[in-house]
Formats: C-alpha cells, sequence, structure tokens
C-alpha cells in the first residue's frame, strides 16, 4: 500500500545510486569495517529498483541499512578489527584527529552515537534523523545538544582540548 | 588549552571514510516500447567489441613504437606518481623530473624514507629527510639510475608504458577515449586474465595523445580507470614542461657530506685496530646514549673470526641485535672496504635499558669450528642462521682472546661514520630491531612482562618507520601481558591497538 501511495506521489522516480556514500559513511560509522560497510551499501542499494519511486528514499535507504546493521549485529556480536594497510599511508594531523574522534564516538551512548552519527556523518536535519528514528524533531534536538555535550567532555578528557560548537 | 570545534572534527571524520570502492550493479526495469532500443544498441556494442577484437596485433605494436619514439624524441618530462589507498583517494607519493640527463625525484611515500635525489653530472645527491645531512656521491655507485636501467631518464617513462613486457603474454586493444583538456586522445588497454599458476593478473590502461602520440596517464592495477582497487597505481605525464634548471642544481640547505671524503677520512681513523684475532680487526668500539655498544671490524679474505659475546661492568646481558655491512641492503655497485678488508658493524643491546653506560667493554672473538661451504660465505649467514641475537651455544666455535676495550662516547643514536659506511637508509628500522631482540630474548627467559613491554616499544618505533607493523606487536604484547597475568595492561594494549588500526584503516 505505502509503495503504491509513492507511486502516485512521485511523478519520476530517483536512483538508489545517488545515495550509496551516504548509506556506506553510515554503515561504516557504525560497523568501523569498510568492507563489511560497503557490503551493507551496496546490498541496500541492490534490495531497491532503479528507478525508485519511495518518498525520502535517503531516509528509507538508511532505515533499510540500520535494519541490517542489526542483523550483522546479531549474528556476529564483536566482529574481528581487520587491518587492510595501505602502504602509502601517512601518519598525518588529520588522520591522527579522524582516528581520535572514531574512537571518542566509540566511547558515546549508543543514543548519541546515533545521533551525531546520522547529523554529521550522513547529513540529515532534526526533522529527517526524527523520521528515521520514530521520534519528534524536538526530542532529537535535545537529545543532539546532549550528544555534543557528551562528545565535548569525551574529547576534553582524552586530549585536554576543548570543544566548541 | 586549544579549542575545537564538533563540527570541523566530525566532518574531518566523514571525509576521512572516502567513499564506497564497490559499486553495486543494478538491473533497471525495462519497460516494453523500450527492448527496440535497446537492443539496436547492442548490436552497435557488439559490432564495436568485434572492431576491437579484430584489432590487428601489428597496429598494435606500432602504436607502442611511435609512442616510445615520441617519448624518444620529448626534451624533458615530468612524471607524477599517484596511489590509491584504502580512502579511496589518490595520493601523490613522488615527482620526477628530467631535462638534458638530469634527474630529480622526490618521494613523499613516508617520514622515513621521504627524501629528495638529484642525479646531475656523474654525482648524486640524496637528501632523506629523517637526516640533518644531505649525501654526495657519483652515481657509478649505483646500478643503472633511477629511472631506468640504460641510464636515460625519458627510459623511464617508456618502461612504464611497457609494462608487463618481458615476456608476459597480455591482450592489447586500442578504444577511443574523449577528448582530455581539448587533446584527442585514445586509450590502450593491456590486460592478463588471473594465472591459475601465480593467482596474478594485471591490467594496465595508457592514455595517449593522438596528435603527439605521447602517454598522457598510465594506470597500472587490477582494475581499470572505473574499477578503483587496492594499490592502484597511477602515472600522470607531462611532456616538453619547461623547467628551472635550479631544480636538478646538486645543492642542498642542510650540511652536504661527500661520500668518497667521509670513507677516507674512516680509513684514516680505522688504520689502527684495536683486537687482532685470525684475520678479524676491531677498529672502533662505542656505546650510543641508548646504551647499544657497536663493535666495528675489519676481515681479511678467507677469515671467519667474529666477536662472540661482549660483557661490561654494569653486569647487564647484552644481545647483538645487529651485524651490520655497508650499503646495507641497497644493491650498490660500489661498497665501501677497508683497504680491500670486508667491514662489518656489529650491534650489542643491553637487554633491559637504563643504568649508566659503560665506560669499557671486554669482547670475546671467535670463529666457527665447522663450517660448511653454504655458510661460509658470508658473515651474515653465520650470525643470522646460526647464532641470532644470542649465542647459546659454544659447541661449534672456537673461542679466541678476549680484550677489555675503552669505549668512546657517541652523541647522536648511531656511530657517526654510520654516514661513511652509507647506512643513513637503513637507520630507521634499527631502533624497532632493537626492541624485538629484547623481546625474544625476555620471551626465552619467560618474562613475560618484560617481553610484553618491548613488544609495545616495537610498536612505537614503527611510528618512525613503517606505522603499520606495529599492529603485529601489539597483538603478540597483549598476548604476553596475559600469559604474565597481567589483564589490566592487556587491556590497555587493546585499547592502543584498536586506536592504531583506526589509524592505519584510514
Amino acid at each position: 500500500m505505502s509503495l503504491a501511495l509513492d507511486w502516485l506521489r512521485t511523478k519520476r522516480g530517483e536512483d538508489p545510486m545517488i545515495y550509496i556514500d551516504d548509506v556506506f559513511r553510515y554503515a561504516m560509522a557504525r560497523l568501523r569495517n569498510r568492507e563489511d560497510a560497503e557490503d551493507i551499501a551496496c546490498e541496500v542499494v541492490q534490495s531497491l529498483p532503479n528507478p525508485c519511486n519511495r518518498r525520502e528514499l535517503r531516509i528509507y535507504m538508511l532505515g533499510v541499512a540500520r535494519r541490517k546493521i542489526a542483523d550483522q549485529r546479531r549474528r556476529d556480536p564483536e566482529p574481528p578489527n581487520r587491518l587492510d594497510v595501505d602502504p602509502s599511508h601517512r601518519f598525518d594531523s588529520q588522520s591522527d584527529h579522524a582516528a581520535m574522534v572514531e574512537s571518542v564516538l566509540g566511547r558515546l551512548s549508543e543514543d548519541h552515537r546515533e545521533v551525531l552519527n546520522l547529523k554529521y556523518i550522513v547529513g540529515l536535519s532534526c526533522a529527517e534523523i526524527g523520521s528515521l528514528l520514530g521520534r519528534k524533531s524536538v526530542a532529537i534536538d535535545s537529545l543532539l545538544q546532549r550528544a555534543r555535550a557528551a562528545f565535548g567532555a569525551e574529547w576534553t578528557r582524552v586530549t585536554t582540548e576543548e570543544v566548541e560548537w | 588549552m586549544n579549542k575545537r570545534n564538533i563540527d570541523e572534527l566530525l566532518l574531518t571524520y566523514r571525509e576521512s571514510m572516502g567513499t564506497t570502492r564497490k559499486l553495486p550493479i543494478t538491473k533497471p526495469a525495462v519497460q516494453a516500447w523500450r527492448r527496440p532500443a535497446y537492443s539496436a544498441a547492442f548490436v552497435v556494442v557488439l559490432m564495436a567489441s568485434s572492431a576491437v577484437a579484430l584489432w590487428p596485433r601489428n597496429a598494435t605494436a606500432k602504436r607502442f613504437q611511435d609512442m616510445t619514439m615520441a617519448i624518444k624524441n620529448a626534451r624533458s618530462m615530468v612524471v607524477t606518481g599517484q596511489m590509491q589507498g584504502h580512502s579511496h583517494r589518490w595520493r601523490t607519493i613522488s615527482h620526477t623530473m628530467y631535462q638534458d640527463g638530469k634527474v630529480r625525484c622526490e618521494n613523499y611515500l613516508g617520514t622515513p624514507i621521504e627524501s629528495v635525489s638529484i642525479w646531475s653530472g656523474g654525482l648524486v645527491l640524496t637528501d632523506l629527510k629523517a637526516k640533518p645531512h644531505a649525501l654526495l656521491e657519483s652515481a657509478s655507485n649505483y646500478e643503472g639510475s633511477p629511472l631506468g636501467t640504460d641510464g636515460d631518464g625519458l627510459d623511464y617513462a617508456r618502461q612504464l608504458s611497457d609494462e608487463g613486457d618481458a615476456g608476459i603474454e597480455r591482450q592489447v586493444t586500442i578504444r577511443s577515449h574523449p577528448p582530455v583538456n581539448g587533446r584527442a586522445t585514445y586509450l590502450m588497454i593491456m590486460s592478463r586474465p588471473k594465472s591459475e599458476e601465480t593467482g596474478l593478473s594485471y591490467h594496465g590502461e595508457i592514455l595517449v595523445d593522438k596528435m603527439t602520440n605521447l602517454p598522457l596517464e598510465i594506470y597500472v592495477g587490477d582494475g581499470g580507470f572505473n574499477a578503483p582497487t587496492k594499490n592502484q597505481n597511477h602515472w600522470l605525464f607531462d611532456f616538453n614542461p619547461h623547467l628551472d634548471i635550479r631544480q636538478f642544481d646538486l645543492t642542498c640547505a642542510k650540511p652536504i657530506v661527500r661520500l668518497e671524503n667521509a670513507e677516507q677520512e674512516l680509513t684514516g681513523k680505522w688504520s689502527s685496530s684495536l683486537l687482532d684475532y685470525d684475520g678479524l680487526s676491531i677498529r672502533d668500539a662505542s656505546v650510543c646514549p641508548d646504551g647499544t655498544i657497536w663493535i666495528a671490524m675489519s676481515r681479511k679474505a678467507g677469515s671467519r673470526g667474529y666477536p662472540f659475546t661482549i660483557s661490561c661492568s654494569n653486569g647487564q646481558t647484552y644481545l647483538r641485535t645487529h651485524v651490520l655491512v655497508p650499503s646495507d641492503c641497497w644493491g650498490k655497485r660500489h661498497i665501501y672496504s677497508l683497504r680491500g678488508d670486508q667491514v662489518f658493524v656489529a650491534g650489542f643491546s643491553p637487554l633491559h635499558v637504563g643504568g649508566k653506560l659503560p665506560e669499557r667493554v671486554k669482547v670475546s672473538v671467535a670463529k666457527p669450528t665447522v663450517v660448511n661451504a653454504e655458510n661460509s660465505s658470508t658473515i651474515q649467514s653465520i650470525y643470522v642462521n646460526e647464532l641470532d641475537a644470542e649465542p647459546r651455544t659454544t659447541k661449534n666455535v672456537t673461542m679466541g682472546p678476549t680484550a677489555i676495550l675503552d669505549l668512546r662516547k657517541e652523541s647522536g643514536k648511531l656511530p657517526s661514520y654510520f654516514v661513511a659506511l652509507d647506512l643513513d637508509h637503513f637507520s630507521p628500522q634499527i631502533p624497532r630491531n632493537i626492541w624485538l631482540d629484547r623481546a625474544l630474548a625476555s620471551e626465552r627467559r619467560h618474562d613475560y612482562r618484560s617481553a610484553a613491554m618491548d613488544r609495545e616499544q616495537a610498536a612505537e618505533a614503527d611510528q618512525s618507520f613503517i606505522p603499520w607493523l606495529g599492529e603485529a606487536e601489539l597483538k603478540k604484547a597483549i598476548k604476553l601481558y596475559r600469559l604474565a597475568g597481567l589483564e589490566s595492561e592487556a587491556k590497555r594494549t587493546e585499547t592502543k591497538l584498536a586506536f592504531l588500526i583506526q589509524k592505519v584503516n584510514r
């Protein structure tokens, strides 16, 4: 029924490939493993017709990815860290920061980490996050504030640097 | 206290993820009225594919010949080397410039080996970023030049474009390509399917300027232009640019050490010996601030003597962590010798760091009693294969005399004469090797806590060499901490390992 309504509401469908990188980054932030994240992103795209007439296709795809990640977590609660080496890698400060951010995000609660990922890694608005998580936009705004504060506190604890927003 | 913006931090994190390399193939729903149009397109594609397959072999050979000739006729060249890694971004790893028989190679691969080398007028100036000096030497010290076996700079481009030519069968096809920067181009594709024997495949693509026959870009990997895979190589060519000739000057902001002069000076310094035994002469004994004692020796042809053990009044146990020869692992034509005698340096590191540096050292020399032809040929085989860092038996050696030598104190991390022995490029890996030998020795003594700590130190030292090597050391350290019953230390090291993996995986 929902698909039929979508068909009526949307004149032209969208190519799911447009959002593959958003899905990939979200999965990468959740799983911390490039190969698994790429697999999830591919599975999500392949599960959809092209063009796809769904409303809010990006949100829908992220929802599918969330379910797939949850399934994977259930199957493999602690996936092993896989080291896949890039010989040309240089340890510059940007790379250090990225690794540190990942580490700090890993110390936050599931709710805080999720909302920060969706806001900053995927780039969703509060309303979109609310739609995805089944919460009100105001509640997401408040959760985001708390998540930022938690991130800042953890960052300061680890690096002795203050965080502002 | 520094202030960071949360947006900036999380954006850095987002950027570091790159984009997905794996692209799914989706099946579009085909509407009935479109089928005839697709069928027509299929026929066109089929005809085009047949044309590629039926392209005469001599035509592709001629294209190669034309390109080689065009390269040979170029006056100057800049090649930018790029490598694709995990982040799906191309990283520039080198710049190679050529003009009038002069070559400048800039290598950005990693801090320890980040370097600039300039080949000009029969001389080579090497500036390793990690070193406080640059080294000037004769080009004849090297086997060939950095750009090709025949020393011709432009031969480098030819070799890159002709990769896989050495007796390896490959399929070469030529396809049209859209213009690049207003230049008409075509694409040469060289591929070989995965070999069942070696498991290796090959795929190279050369984008060629139709007017000049000069290559513009070369990709080599197991994918293609639009199929990014790990560790693809990519070279961008610019032929006949106007290059500032001053780039090829043999000058450097750092002090320049002339290798020949350094060698002569060292020969003068090592004219007398501190101990002689069966053709072996100890020339120098020094101690570095980390406590490592370095014994420099020369040995006459046919001699099999070598320093067996050392001991100091500080009661420390010493491990023979290194046996180095001049220009070690460098593959040079010229290797320093002391008036024809082979030179080598043995490094002895204390098992545990700290404490007062020793003033004197007691050195015992020995020679193997039973030596077969295989391991008598080189000193390395005797040390590495038979004795490792610690001699565990005296069964197969004849002990020689013992001498007490005064130790010369070195201020640097390594002996100053390493420059004259052309060991600059080898030195970044020495600290990690020392920690690993310590770890192994502690493990043999069932001192798992020390062994774990030494592994951790080796991982730290890897940060100044090849950072991802530290992963194996930290994993081993975790196991060792657990063996020692130190669960909290194991957990701490696990956090450290996770951080390293995150860093490396970016």
